[in-house]
């Protein structure tokens, strides 16, 4: 198999790519890239993204913006397959744009070493592919239990979830239709006024076509989906304050330069080596983080967001009929789960649109950036509920938009570690789509 | 210098003319119950006097930062051998690379465990790691990872006791009234990483960074202000150090960084006009820092109190008013300086770090830590006294030398005098330390290399039983021990003494009789000079038949038999 590595991950075979990174070339591989290697994949090169992961179209890339790869989108975005990484979106929501498979497995999964950190409690390690068994392939090879990785499932904890899952005696492909005994949930929450009216229509459609195949549907509540999109937004800026931190130009990268014995403090020497060498979306972030991590807005800020994701957590175990062995594991005896009412996966869509255009220059695009830095913020609202909870999520191609030929995608959520029946359950939906 | 004619402190070395025989003062803590710990019922603070002659009070706090002793790194497994070259100690998680990730080293938590427990501290079940943000060369990820939210042990004490104040050799020691004892609460013990280290003076212009200490495991340990002058915050210091490296959790050397403590100051008087300064709770704090000595913290510590009271006394005149904030101590000058103030400190913006889960521990594996704990300092010292009947200077001078009383207690099951360990103590103390280096790194010019000594337990508990039963005689006994530490000989006393041909001539021997006879009559003055009543003169004789024996004959028998013999 050939894969292409998302450029923040650390390889033998070329630097990694952000401005303050230029001259640095990693001493080590990623374990996954290693896996990869090890399991006979070739990797063929690295590929573009936003500067530290921050965005998913490339915007922010310091080699400029990918592109669509159909004839029918020169405008459109585009971001290469093969391994990537996911903190609120980016491998489901290119993905989607695409047409293509984009699979996040549950938080923990796949080891992060070698992963440059951008929202530690939220990066994943992600697959972009062009089938579901081709991304089955790749995160069979990647999900191994890591010791260089603190928050990467151990041996123990994956035999634990196993046996779990069996205990539940779900078994998929065991009646008369391939679904039969599953049940789906449609989460009312997700029905929001941005959406179009396309999306609208394949996830409506999906829906039935998931029914004819033996699937039970359902309409389920995800209360605190409201606040997902803040939570995400004050959480992961405020992690990237500080694992950007390291990148004062002292140890690697490029330091700023000041013959002003004025500004030898050295503080002041990081201060203008990041602002010379961070882009303006990162900058933002870092803004962001830090001032939502400061003493006095910590507790009103990320402290409540930090609070809320539980609560967002919460409401996915709520839904579910597996327990969440983390949740179980971190406080015993809290673990809430819907054994007989619950759903064995969720189908939402991956995002409110097909893919955005392009801005015409990017003098406008700065422009309008300016005016309202957060609008493309509203981009992720599908995509970081999944990720706040630490959930397998994946993003599946469902045909195109009858007004422009766009592709357009659906995105299935399972229960933490059931990433195998959402792989089972997407192969079904893919195929809808695939043979009509 | 400066301050001293502007306020006077009472030491024992310069006692100030208008009082006469106050040191230190003992006062019932119900009155200033704030002051201290409900436990410590009565005890005794230094007072200390401005210039009106008026009682000052100081209120002390440490900071201490010991440097685990771990063969790896807290999050890396980077070894910690502390004298390599500058920069090759280290692995890409120490220096922030890009993609690594901190794992957590179990040893470390293991040796904050003992540590906890030997404090009698609360160990806690659940406890997390923070990041700690600041920007500094020397901070390779532009954070410290620490334990601000959930630190891994909270409570504790550390009793200072009558003899740790009598075994204090510094300024202060057997002053009178000096406190009886003193209860020091610890507020908690935390996990922490080490910094780099910089050097500003090696290269003018330029700031050099070692990162081979970067990551290093360190664990914070916080007293509550329960000590009361820079004396008492060196004997809490060396008390500390010692419980450290008995459990070995850490070398715990000040001179070598392996401890650091950060020293917060602040004076009150109850009877001051000054309603800031009458009561400890309100007065401006100090923190001094980068002191690299015991020796030098009790300095420090003793000069920041005197500034203090001399800035209270005349501060609003000399535009001199006391802020809170952090200062170093110049040794040469014996001065405290401003190193930033408050209004510049950081804010940390701690944040939980995602990275490391959350330690979990149960009580099965505190109880497996506890079990492992060695004999702590306080319980070895007093088991020592009654189990051998030691005196309290022999008990701890043993107890300061590495290896000594484990040494001393194998003689004490091998020899045939057991009840009697002053038979033993000196042969120890007096004659195997002289064979003992100084160590010249360090200032407090320590003896080393005691294990080194080529001598056994059995070796030394045979020289003492044959000089007991006397089979020896001290001189040779002395010659024996040379023959073991010096030629290394592993024979036993009596072996060597048949070696070399030494034995004791029996007391009643004739020939020792007839030596002593005809020394008499071939010194008729002297002789004399005895019936005359000089005793004196008996050393002469004596000495004069050890030099004929080669010291094989006992001088007390010689003796016994010159005195029969010059009587008559």
């Amino acid at each position: 198999m050939l894969v292409g590595i998302k450029d923040n991950f650390s390889t033998h075979i070329g630097p990694d790519d952000a401005e303050l990174t230029t001259y640095y070339q990693a001493p080590m591989n990623a374990t996954v890239v290693s896996l990869i290697e090890d399991g006979g994949g070739t990797v063929v090169g690295k590929t573009n993204l936003d500067e530290y992961g921050m965005g998913s179209m490339t915007t922010f890339s310091i080699h400029g913006q990918t592109k669509m790869p159909q004839g029918v989108g020169e405008s459109r975005i585009f971001t290469s397959p093969g391994g990537s990484s996911d903190t609120g979106g980016s491998v489901r929501l290119p993905a989607a744009w695409c047409g293509i498979v984009g699979f996040k497995p549950s938080y923990g999964q796949c080891s992060r070493y070698g992963l440059l950190a951008f929202a530690s409690s939220l990066d994943t390690v992600g697959i972009l592919s062009k089938t579901v068994e081709d991304a089955r392939k790749v995160y069979r090879t990647i999900s191994k239990p890591d010791q260089l990785d603190m928050t990467c499932l151990s041996e123990n904890f994956r035999d634990e979830m196993a046996r779990l899952i069996r205990q539940s005696g779900r078994q998929i492909s065991a009646g008369s239709l391939p679904l039969d005994g599953i049940a789906i949930g449609i989460p009312q929450e997700y029905y929001v006024h941005e959406l179009d009216d396309d999306i609208i229509r394949v996830w409506k459609e999906t829906a039935n076509n998931l029914a004819q195949l033996g699937a039970e549907i359902r309409p389920i509540s995800l209360p605190h989906t409201k606040y997902a999109l803040s939570v995400y937004y004050i959480l992961a800026p405020a992690e990237a304050s500080s694992n950007l931190a390291r990148y004062d130009g002292v140890r690697y990268g490029k330091l700023a330069q000041t013959l002003d014995p004025k500004d030898c403090e050295v503080y002041k020497i990081a201060a203008k080596t990041r602002s010379e060498n961070f882009g303006p979306e990162v900058q933002r972030r870092i803004f962001i983080g830090t001032h939502s991590l400061t003493a006095g807005t910590y507790e009103g800020y990320f402290l409540k967001a930090q609070k809320l994701r539980r609560l967002i957590q919460k409401d996915f175990d709520t839904a579910f009929n597996l327990p969440n062995l983390l949740a179980t594991e971190n406080n015993p005896g809290s673990a809430v789960y819907n054994k007989d009412g619950g759903v064995d996966a969720i189908l939402m869509p991956t995002s409110v649109t097909a893919a955005p255009e392009i801005p015409t220059s990017p003098s406008s695009d700065l422009e309008a950036k300016n005016k309202d830095p957060t609008a493309a913020y509203v981009n992720d609202i599908m995509t970081v509920p999944a990720s706040l909870a630490g959930l397998p999520a994946i993003s599946i191609p469902a045909g195109l938009s009858s007004s422009n030929g766009l592709p357009l995608s659906l995105q299935l959520v399972g229960q933490f570690g059931d990433d195998d029946l959402v792989l089972d359950i997407a192969r079904h939906i893919h195929n809808i789509y695939q043979s009509p | 210098m400066r301050y001293q004619s502007q306020f006077i402190v009472h030491s024992h070395t310069s006692p100030p003319s208008f009082i006469t025989n106050v040191q230190t003062q003992t006062i019932p803590l119900r009155n200033y119950r704030s002051l201290s710990t409900d436990k410590n019922t009565e005890t005794s603070r230094k007072v200390y006097y401005d210039s009106k002659g008026q009682e000052w009070y100081a209120t002390i706090g440490l900071e201490i930062h010991a440097q685990i002793s771990s063969p790896q790194k807290l999050f890396s497994g980077c070894r910690t051998d502390w004298d390599k070259e500058p920069n090759t100690n280290i692995f890409p998680q120490d220096i922030g690379i890009p993609g690594t990730l901190p794992v957590l080293n179990p040893d470390c938590i293991k040796k904050a465990v003992s540590t906890i427990l030997a404090l009698s501290g609360e160990v806690q079940l659940k406890s997390s790691f923070d990041r700690k943000h600041y920007f500094y060369p020397d901070q390779p990820l532009g954070y410290q990872i620490t334990q601000h939210y959930e630190p891994i042990g909270l409570g504790g004490q550390l009793v200072l006791n009558e003899q740790d104040y009598a075994s204090y050799s510094g300024e202060g020691k057997n002053t009178r009234n000096a406190p009886k004892g003193r209860i020091v609460r610890i507020k908690q013990v935390q996990l922490e990483q080490d910094t780099a280290k910089s050097f500003h003076d090696i290269v003018p212009n330029k700031v050099l960074i070692d990162f081979n200490r970067a990551g290093i495991g360190l664990m914070e340990i916080v007293t509550e202000p329960d000590l009361t002058s820079g004396e008492e915050a060196g004997i809490f210091l060396s008390k500390i150090r010692d419980l450290l490296q008995t459990i070995k959790a850490s070398n715990a050397q000040m001179e070598q960084g392996s401890l650091r403590c950060d020293v917060n100051v602040s004076v009150f008087s109850p009877t001051s006009d000054n309603p800031r300064y009458n009561q400890v709770n309100t007065a401006v704090r100090c923190e001094l820092k980068n002191m690299n000595s015991i020796k030098a913290v009790v300095a420090a510590t003793e000069r920041e109190i005197k500034r203090h009271i001399d800035v209270i006394e005349n501060g609003p005149e000399r535009d001199n008013q006391l802020v809170q904030e952090t200062r170093g101590y110049n040794v040469k000058d014996n001065e405290t300086f401003r190193i930033r103030a408050k209004e510049q400190a950081q804010d940390y913006r701690y944040m939980p770090e995602p990275d490391v889960p959350e330690i979990v521990l149960d009580d099965a594996i505190i109880s497996r830590v506890r079990a492992e704990l060695p004999e702590l300092p306080d319980q070895k010292l007093e088991r020592l006294m009654t189990q051998y009947g030691l005196k309290l200077e022999d008990a701890q001078t043993m107890m300061d030398v590495t290896g000594c009383t484990e040494f001393f207690e194998k003689v004490m099951r091998i020899t045939k005098n057991r009840e009697s360990s002053m038979a033993v103590v000196p042969w120890i103390t007096s004659e195997l330390f002289g064979y003992m280096k100084f160590d010249t790194s360090s200032p407090s010019a320590t003896k080393v290399g005691f294990e080194d000594l080529k001598i056994t337990p059995a070796q030394l508990a045979s020289i003492v039983d044959d000089l007991k039963s006397n089979k020896l005689t001290s001189a040779m006994a002395k010659k024996v021990l040379q023959k073991i530490v010096l030629e290394q000989n592993k024979g036993l006393a009596s072996e060597i003494a048949q070696q070399n041909g030494w034995t004791v001539i029996s007391d009643d021997s004739e020939d020792l009789r007839k030596m002593c006879e005809k020394l008499i009559s071939n010194n008729p003055k002297e002789a004399s000079k005895f019936k005359k009543g000089s005793n004196r003169v008996l050393g002469f004789f004596v000495g004069q038949v050890m030099k004929e024996t080669k010291g094989q004959a006992k001088p007390q028998v010689v003796s016994r038999i010159f005195t029969e013999l010059l009587s008559k």
